[in-house]
């Protein structure tokens, strides 16, 4: 897998489980097609639309200081892995991590469409398809 | 109908086409006017399919990826042909118009001089 195709990989983390599923593979693909050869990053525009695609797609319920933090501090333990300080630098990775956060508020006490499972999927890192199906079913 | 989404149904008029191809051939359609996103797309996709407007033609493996190609459907070319219908319209209430006296680069000059 090509360093490109890692960060791209990085930044569908934005979509929920259950939609990376469906169109991951796909988007990805185009993703590829869509950057420049010899960039190890997509084109800034590709990285915005993803983000802001992930939040429009999520639910906007209000972030979770602990849920935050620990984004936060797994994406800070991640810079260093992520491509040798290329760019997009730090502060993108944070944006990726706290757009996240947005979308996905678990410890809101709202555990009935699935955030918990998302949560766990992305952090906790059980494959998505290890959580207990009953909390994943969307009404 | 916003623009990106006029140039998606738009790039489709003449068959299916795959994602990147999409992108590609709406921003050549719209004179480089139109640079959509990546994600941006998928998201106009899903929208545009959940409408009836687009529908998923094929699907096949490239590079070891699933590649989908997306097509019009009636209902889609109807909507792009009202929509470029209503635009012709409101364009030729200005450009069908000759320029009436008083409101042309001379006439303002002479307003004000």
């Amino acid at each position: 897998m090509t360093t490109l195709e890692r960060h791209c990989q990085l930044l569908l983390r934005v979509y929920p489980a259950e939609y990376r599923d469906v169109r991951g593979e796909e988007i990805i693909g185009t993703l590829l097609e869509a950057t420049p050869p010899g960039r190890s990053w997509p084109r800034l525009r590709d990285i915005w639309g993803l983000i802001f695609g992930g939040l429009r797609g999520g639910e906007h319920t209000a972030g979770v200081l602990p849920i935050v933090v620990a984004r936060l501090a797994l994406l800070a333990a991640l810079v260093p892995l992520a491509g040798g300080s290329k760019r997009p630098s730090r502060g993108l990775l944070l944006l990726v991590g706290l757009s996240q956060s947005f979308r996905s508020s678990p410890a809101s006490g709202r555990h009935s469409r699935g955030q918990r499972s998302e949560f766990s999927s992305f952090w906790l890192s059980p494959p998505a398809s290890c959580g207990p199906s009953s909390t994943r079913g969307r009404p | 109908m916003r623009e990106p989404t006029y140039f998606v149904l738009a790039s489709l008029l003449d068959g299916p086409l795959h994602g990147y191809a999409i992108i590609k051939r709406a921003e050549d359609m719209s004179g480089g006017r139109v640079r959509l996103a990546t994600g941006t797309l998928y998201t106009a996709l899903d929208r545009l399919t959940a409408e009836g407007l687009v529908r998923l033609v094929s699907e096949e493996t490239v590079a070891g990826r699933i590649r989908r190609s997306y097509g019009l459907t009636d209902r889609g070319s109807a909507a792009l042909r009202a929509e470029a219908q209503r635009m012709a319209e409101a364009a030729s209430l200005v450009t069908g118009k000759a320029v009436a006296p008083g409101t042309g680069r001379l006439g303002r000059r002479a307003r004000t001089t």
